[in-house]
């Protein structure tokens, strides 16, 4: 019999994995979401039920899925650990270190699974890039730069919400947290940081949020991550460097030219990208797909908790040092 | 005009002759070590009186400024790591003192692509600015073992640029290091917050290894209210297609860009476009962080 899913925010997320989910053997069970109209819409979509409520839905799953603001993922855990169901939840874990943590003890002492939603290490840049880096292909990783760009996500739809830094995170957490995993996939914890931005500016008279961050690694090393949510022209941009004592490996999904000007005049409306991808390299249904045959088979998850955690911790430490203008040291890593 | 290059930096050298084998009016009539210049204390004696210009390419002597004083030549300050701020600046004053020009080399800005997002930012194309960031990453020189490091040699260019394009009063400025080759300080982040709350990072390295298709590579990115520019300033690769395969076609640097613009600089009675008040500033913020 198949696994049943429960989907908990009928978003762009939830919609985004319903589209995936379908594909694989699995039974979508049903939505919530804290406006009924697009849980309705969603279930109607996909075949499933509409619920009234979180509880509902998760006493009708095998599998709760939190596609919510990361601010309400620890009371969907609370609830999920209450009636041992295992969780997916989206990334970030949560706003919070101390929500991350509490989520974490919370699956462990339910005996539950945990899996969190990092979904770049299934894109097959950067999978590769990590591959590279423990075959020795290019010596032990020493620097590490990315960039992810694209326009503003509370231009997307009706998702203002996106612009409440104090729910979000601004672009630290929401857009540079899947770099900042990659780059402790790559080269372990993060034990300073120093963030330079737009997330506390309040006197900008455009919405946008930035980010300049910079880091050092316990074991060594620096990173160099570039958030940035005021791309006007709707593109997308993603793009590395990982440099090691023997080699290094690029990335860009841009095309390189001399010089590139954007303006705000007419700005394009952030629009996600159409599906281009061959089936086989969607990394979001690759994800699924590996979280499926990691909870069948009780083996772990390519993304364990307490590396989610860390990517919490790091993100939160660069949103205080642009709050605060200071570096942050992250607590519990030895300098 | 004729010029003299002093200094054995042969690479750089040869960027200078090219340059001014494509200008046309200049020409480079010798090259001498700084040393064998301050022990005969004067130009040898086929050239003296016959050059206008000196192209420095190592540290400037106190000898060698008499000299210069002597023959009244426009200079061109382009040592491989610069002096302290504290003898900038009385280098600077002494110059002026005696009426001699000295143009110190800060290539960031003398790049074409830098001199383009210059206009536009002037033009107030990008609105109200609010960051900067700047990679500039070069192939580490072969047989070179023990180097300064990236923030000695390479802060000051790139602390120049941010200054040039955003101005302002640095209100934090700090430096993540690392180091790619054991002991060797190759990686240099600065991070930077003015007084008017723009920031930027300005992130210079030797991290390019040497089978990279460049030999460097600067990007400059500025964003404001109104827009952003991207730059990828040197873009020196071009790919060569053919029915058998597709490769690379470099051909080495950029920098005789940067070279050719200074030497026009040098050539013209025009005030020079950065002055060692700028260099010295700009090393009093590296000389913060050592």
């Amino acid at each position: 019999m198949s696994l049943s899913i429960g989907i908990l925010g009928a978003g762009l997320m939830g919609e985004w994995h319903a589209l995936r989910w379908q594909r694989l053997p699995v039974k979508i069970a049903g939505f919530y979401d804290v406006s009924p109209e697009n849980a309705a819409v969603l279930a109607g979509k996909f075949a499933a039920q509409p619920f009234a409520s979180l509880e509902a839905l998760v006493q009708a799953a095998d599998v709760v899925q939190i596609c919510t603001p990361s601010v309400f993922h620890l009371e969907a855990v609370e609830i999920a650990a209450a009636n041992g169901k295992d969780i997916f939840c989206e990334k970030p874990l949560a706003r919070r270190s101390h929500d991350a943590e509490r989520i974490i003890k919370v699956a462990e002492e339910a005996g539950l699974r945990l899996y969190v939603g990092q979904v770049l290490r299934f894109f097959h840049q950067y999978r590769r890039t990590k591959q590279a880096i423990d075959a020795g292909e290019i010596g032990a990783p020493r620097l590490i730069r990315a960039i992810r760009a694209a326009g503003h996500a509370a231009e997307l739809g009706n998702r203002r919400w996106f612009a409440d830094v104090e729910m979000t995170g601004g672009v630290a957490f929401e857009v540079s947290l899947h770099d900042i995993d990659f780059a402790c996939w790559s080269m372990g914890p993060v034990k300073r940081v120093l963030a330079r931005g737009l997330s506390y500016r309040d006197d900008l008279p455009i919405l946008a949020d930035h980010m300049l961050l910079t880091m050092e690694f316990a074991a060594g090393g620096v990173g160099h991550i570039e958030g940035n949510w005021m791309v006007t022209d709707g593109t997308f941009r993603q793009q590395f460097e990982v440099v090691g004592d023997k080699g290094r490996i690029d990335y860009d999904s841009a095309p390189s030219e001399a010089l590139y000007i954007s303006l705000r005049e007419e700005p394009n409306p952030f629009q996600l990208p159409e599906e281009t991808m061959h089936e086989d390299d969607d990394p979001y249904l690759l994800q699924l797909r590996h979280f499926l045959a990691a909870l069948q088979d009780d083996k772990p998850f390519l993304i364990d908790p307490r590396d989610a955690l860390h990517a919490v911790q790091v993100a939160e430490a660069a949103t205080e040092s642009m709050r605060t203008g200071v570096a942050v040291d992250l607590p519990g890593v030895q300098i | 005009m004729k010029l003299l290059l002093v200094g054995s930096d042969m690479t750089k050298a040869a960027a200078y002759r090219r340059a001014a084998d494509t200008l046309g009016d200049c020409e480079i009539v010798g090259q001498v070590a700084a040393g064998e210049l301050s022990r005969r204390s004067a130009l040898p004696a086929a050239l003296t009186g016959n050059v206008h210009g000196v192209i420095a390419l190592e540290r400037i002597s106190d000898q060698m400024i008499d000299m210069l004083i002597k023959e009244n030549a426009r200079t061109l300050y382009d040592p491989p790591i610069f002096d302290s701020a504290a003898r900038l600046l009385e280098m600077a004053d002494r110059a002026a003192r005696n009426n001699l020009w000295i143009l110190p080399v800060l290539p960031l800005r003398l790049l074409p692509v830098a001199q383009r997002i210059q206009e536009q930012v002037t033009a107030g194309v990008l609105g109200q600015l609010l960051y900067l960031k700047l990679t500039y990453s070069e192939r580490l020189p072969a047989g070179v073992s023990t180097p300064s490091g990236a923030l000695a040699k390479r802060g000051c260019g790139a602390l120049d640029l941010l200054r040039w394009l955003l101005g302002g009063e640095i209100a934090d400025l700090q430096v993540a290091r690392g180091s790619l080759a054991p002991g060797f300080e190759d990686v240099a982040i600065l991070s930077v917050a003015l007084a008017d709350k723009t920031y930027a990072t300005l992130d210079v390295s030797w991290s390019l290894p040497h089978g990279y298709p460049k030999t460097a590579s600067i990007t400059i990115e500025i964003g404001g209210t109104s827009g952003s520019i991207r730059s990828d300033a040197l873009n020196q690769n071009a790919q060569l297609y053919t029915r058998q395969s597709s490769r690379s076609l470099n051909w080495g640097s950029d920098w005789h860009v940067e070279a050719l613009r200074s030497l026009k600089t040098l050539a013209t009675s025009d005030a020079p476009p950065s002055a060692l008040e700028d260099l010295a500033w700009a090393q009093t913020q590296v000389e913060k962080l050592a």
